[in-house]
């Protein structure tokens, strides 16, 4: 079960060996390792601070790393909704169509098919009515399926979403897992952080428990142990009803898994 | 009414003053636009003060004013990113350390040397019907760079004004890109003086970008919104100017906060219609209710 040991196979996208990182040195990643295959939906967890964003930023190249992060395929990113301007003037068609910029490269425009596409990304988030309305008009969870549509427009093989389901509605959190699922089953990575112990051992099909270092690695029954989620939120850890829950998480809030 | 209308123009003074106004008005409307949905307005009105400093030394030592501006524009800017980076200070800190620093430094300096002291309103409000043929060639060459700058990277600019982490994550080098942004600002700033002054450039740079986004929803209307209300704010500040008698830098400055205020106005009004009409939710309008 320890990552380390997982050798990188033919069919890995993700691979991440040794992975530390540090903040003016201040170790806030160290020793991480695992890899993931095409078609998997990783659930990232652990305490506040426990390096979950860190872990995705070093994923997509944008920390200074030892060791080695080895991605196959292009990337596609959802920043925690709060990144996204409100008060900026664009419409959520104008969002989604800011995936499509990379492609584009520079001094060209969108064209017509890029915003089809957008369009229809849309409409698999069940936005299509609200193509034209400002961004920043949106609530929570329609701006938080605009980025999904908008990573997807990305056309990513990996995809890495930074809680993407944090403090939305019940039914935007359904449509995003929805379209997760699709990502799946064409064979695309999925990489999602989250706060959520039941949710992510409901939804994901590997679970990555962090605190600082990589504390489990594994299916939902093999990670969210008593012993495994002490060590990892060095906390009191409750056993209710068949599930753990996490009491006095070092912050003043608990998670529970059901 | 024709004649009204022609006869500033029969004064060749006058028409480098159009020009020069048209298209300091244009410039700094689309780049202003960039200015304050990114919310830097103290960082644009911390140049045009600071740039006082470098008209001054320039003046001293006989070069060219417009170079001193810019050297000390880009002073400005590169000070600014590197008390940024300290997380202790904000930007506005940075700038409220900056601003009156250099600022009073340049005003000492005026003081300090007889010659230049006559010229002092010159920098501060302006002096359009000033305008040479190098100022003409100076705002030239800053609004071709900019529509250049714009059209390389226009929408990545944008992306980022929007959401940096995506924009990081995508592979774009922000850095990069906020100081081919900054350096447009710097420019345009050091280029417009001529016409409006340091103390009148706030409005000329945050006027029309603030009255076009209460009327546009999307990013390049609002900036070609922008262009068009600071080209229109000049060519009707001119024309007060030389009706009314009063400087050209103060008479588009007033024009720009008439239509603002008119804007504002008409928004609020047609909002609270269409509200009672279908109950638009009350978010629509949060942008103007914190104006």
């Amino acid at each position: 079960m320890s990552a380390a040991e997982s050798a990188p196979g033919p069919s890995d996208t993700v691979t991440v060996d040794r992975l530390s990182v540090s903040f003016g040195g201040r170790p806030a990643l160290s020793e991480v390792g695992f890899a993931l295959t095409g078609g998997t939906f990783a659930g990232v967890l652990g305490p506040n601070g426990a390096g979950k964003t860190t872990l995705l930023r070093a994923l997509l190249g944008l920390l200074p790393v030892t060791g080695t992060v080895d991605l196959r395929g292009r990337t596609a990113y959802v920043p925690q909704l709060a990144t996204a301007s409100e008060a900026f003037p664009i419409d959520a068609l104008g969002v989604v169509v800011m995936g499509r910029y990379p492609r584009l490269g520079w001094r060209r425009r969108p064209g017509r098919g890029d915003r089809s596409l957008a369009a229809g990304l849309l409409e698999q988030v069940g936005l299509a009515d609200r193509a034209r309305s400002p961004f920043g008009t949106l609530s929570g969870g329609q701006r938080q399926r605009v980025l999904v549509a908008r990573a997807l427009a990305q056309e990513g093989d990996v995809l890495l979403l930074d809680e993407p389901l944090t403090g939305i509605d019940g039914p935007s959190q359904a449509t995003i897992l929805e379209v997760i699922g699709a990502q799946r089953a064409q064979g695309k990575t999925v990489v999602m952080t989250t706060h959520d112990l039941g949710q992510a051992a409901r939804e994901c099909d590997r679970l990555l428990l962090l605190n600082r270092t990589l504390i489990a690695d594994g299916t939902a029954g093999e990670v969210l142990t008593p012993a495994v989620l002490r060590r990892a939120y060095e906390a009191e850890v409750v056993m209710l009803d068949g599930g753990a829950a996490i009491i006095d998480e070092g912050a003043h809030h608990s998670s529970h898994s059901h | 009414m024709l004649d009204w209308l022609a006869d500033p123009w029969t004064s060749a003074l006058m028409r480098r003053a159009f020009l020069e106004a048209m298209l300091v008005g244009g410039l700094c409307g689309v780049l202003g636009c960039f200015v304050v949905v990114r919310g830097l307005a103290f960082l644009g009105e911390s140049i045009a003060h600071t740039v006082v400093l470098g008209v001054v030394l320039a003046f001293l030592v006989g070069l060219p004013t417009a170079a001193g501006a810019a050297v000390l524009a880009v002073v400005t800017v590169l000070l600014t990113t590197a008390i940024e980076k300290d997380r202790r200070l904000s930007v506005d800190t940075a700038m409220g350390i900056l601003l009156p620093s250099l600022f009073g430094a340049g005003v000492a300096l005026i003081s300090l040397s007889d010659g230049y002291r006559a010229s002092l309103d010159d920098v501060l409000f302006g002096t359009v019907l000033g305008a040479t043929e190098t100022d003409l060639a100076l705002v030239l060459g800053a609004s071709a760079l900019t529509a250049a700058v714009l059209a390389l990277a226009g929408k990545e600019l944008a992306l980022v004004a929007f959401d940096r982490a995506t924009a990081q994550a995508m592979g774009y080098r922000t850095g990069l890109l906020d100081l081919l942004l900054l350096g447009a600002v710097a420019l345009a700033v050091v280029v417009s003086l001529r016409a409006v002054g340091n103390v009148l450039l706030a409005g000329l740079l945050l006027g029309p970008p603030v009255t076009a986004r209460m009327l546009c929803e999307t990013f390049w209307r609002m900036a070609a919104c922008a262009a068009a209300l600071g080209v229109g704010a000049s060519l009707a500040g001119l024309y007060l100017s030389w009706y009314v008698d009063v400087g050209g830098g103060a008479a588009i400055v007033l024009v720009i906060a008439a239509t603002f205020v008119v804007v504002a106005i008409g928004v609020r009004v047609a909002g609270r219609g269409a509200r009672a009409r279908e109950q638009r939710p009350a978010s629509d309008f949060a942008y103007t209710e914190r104006l």
